[in-house]
């Protein structure tokens, strides 16, 4: 196996509302960053990967118009997964592996205000049993968060506990959407928008892009950069059949801990793309975490730019290890509905 | 660079559907086709565990599943979320939940809807039935949603 590092990484502002901006001039910006950052151009790009979601602008192949963003003449080597840019990572890291590429392209994007996005992502669900009846992002995660109180695997005192901490740390992350403090009265009094889960649990709506280079160790000793590694990285996911799902555990999550090792290595701090409040301390709990600080970017609650903030989470880790006294990150990314599907990320600090 | 400004911001109407139909094939079929006569089946593996609504592969193993066995009406909830107030695309615009449900006798659960009751009759563990729709559309919406079931 090659090693392989992550070279640059840019993040747009997240905003509310980006308005008239289209998905090209969200994307422009942070692909320029990231040209800027390693002195590429695309013509020193052997791969490019983008990960998008058609449904966000309600037409197939919308992701096409994103590579408008990107000089594409001379022709190049280009793929698109219909996920998070984690997965557009993952597919470029596999070129790589298979010695298609030195370098890739990778980035992520997604403008959410336009629609109502709890409900356009019902439309990624069972189109035959699930779809039909309506059931949004938030009453999905619910039906997990609900039992797991049951369960006394959490309470809502955890969920405010991970909120709070989120928000405070979105201070190091001069993107970030939200930074407005609530109070435990506001928290524990708002209404529920689907029983136990307010519009405090859920993560606010965002638009933005988000754009990272990776490269072999040939191409990072060549820039002469502080190098960080992708030391390891799986991912798994669990079953399309939602009622047969265990949602008091997740196989995905226990089984990536394993298969990455999570007992060998002490990571500094780990960046999981939760998307409501009560998923960080259930995978605190999953993984065994301890007591390591989660999300110090103030992850996807302060911020989460669909189908950019799986790869945020990996971004922002790479630039607490290069900022930082830091040796070691864990980085997670999910999809689909109660975490059916993960990935762990373990990144480290090479000093040669 | 030139950024598209708010006055040239189109707008135009937009249906959040799937703009297609879908054929449900042999197992889901079947078991739209039995939803429309009333009756519930699932679907049984080597192992005996049975799976409601029909499943076409098991989800641990992936064994094709194809014998069809009838279910009784009736249910557990194995977890809920209640819905004070319906969202704009939710089938009750009155306090509803959505819910996992374990049909009698079954391994899996099945995601539906509980209407009829209010928040504080609804807990992990409470017994319910299915409330039919008189319009038959031979899908999943053949169950209008469940409903308590007195004790």
């Amino acid at each position: 196996m090659k090693d392989i590092y992550i070279l640059a990484y840019a993040q747009n502002p997240i905003v509310a509302d980006a308005k008239a901006a289209n998905e090209v001039e969200l994307i422009m910006p942070v692909v320029h960053q990231v040209f800027k950052q390693t002195g590429f151009t695309q013509n020193d790009i052997g791969f490019t990967c983008s990960g998008s979601c058609d449904y966000l602008q309600g037409a197939a192949f919308a992701f096409v118009e994103g590579l408008s963003a990107i000089q594409t003449n001379p022709p190049i080597k280009e793929s698109h997964v219909e996920m998070d840019a984690a997965w557009a990572l993952y597919e470029s890291i596999l070129k790589i592996q298979m010695g298609d590429a030195e370098t890739a392209l990778i980035y992520g994007f997604g403008k959410s205000s336009p629609g109502d996005l709890p409900f356009v992502s019902t439309l990624q669900t069972d189109p035959y049993y699930m779809s039909p009846l309506w059931p949004d992002k938030t009453s999905l995660a619910a039906l997990q968060a609900q039992l797991l109180m049951n369960k006394g695997v959490l309470t809502k005192k955890d969920m405010y506990e991970a909120l709070t901490q989120s928000i405070s740390n979105a201070k190091n992350n001069s993107n970030a959407l939200v930074t407005a403090m609530p109070s435990e009265d506001d928290y524990l009094s708002a209404d529920y928008l689907s029983s136990p889960l307010s519009a405090f649990d859920c993560a606010p709506i965002s638009d933005g892009a988000s754009a990272m280079i990776i490269g072999t160790e040939e191409a990072a000793t060549k820039l002469g950069l502080q190098k960080i590694k992708i030391s390891s990285v799986h991912h798994s996911i669990e079953s399309s059949n939602f009622g047969a799902r265990d949602l008091s555990t997740s196989e995905s999550i226990i089984g990536l801990g394993k298969k990455i090792n999570l007992k060998s290595f002490k990571p500094d701090f780990v960046e999981l793309h939760t998307q409501f409040t009560y998923e960080i301390p259930f995978i605190r709990g999953l993984l065994d975490l301890g007591n390591v600080d989660i999300n110090l970017s103030g992850g996807p609650l302060a911020g989460n730019v669909m189908m950019a903030a799986g790869l945020d989470s990996i971004g922002k880790s790479f630039e607490l290890l290069k900022n930082n006294d830091f040796h070691s990150g864990l980085a997670h990314a999910s999809s689909g509905p109660c975490l059916q599907q993960n990935m762990l990320v373990h990144l480290e600090k090479i000093n040669d | 660079m030139t950024k598209s400004s708010d006055k040239e911001l189109l707008r135009a109407s937009f249906k959040l559907e799937y703009p297609y139909e879908r054929s449900p094939g042999p197992v889901i079929g079947k078991f739209f086709d039995e939803l429309s006569n009333e009756v519930l089946v699932g679907t049984k593996n080597s192992k005996g565990e049975v799976f409601v609504p029909a499943a076409e592969f098991d989800p641990k193993d992936s064994e094709h599943l194809s014998e069809f066995v009838e279910v009784k009406n009736e249910g557990v909830v194995q977890s809920y979320t209640w819905i004070k107030k319906p969202r704009a695309h939710h089938l009750i615009q009155e306090s509803f939940a959505f819910a996992l449900i374990s049909m009698e006798g079954t391994d899996s659960a099945m995601l539906h809807m509980i209407a009829n009751c209010n928040e504080n009759e609804l807990e992990i563990g409470k017994r319910v039935k299915v409330v039919w729709n008189e319009e038959k559309t031979q899908t999943i919406r053949d169950i209008k949603y469940f409903e308590i079931i007195d004790d």
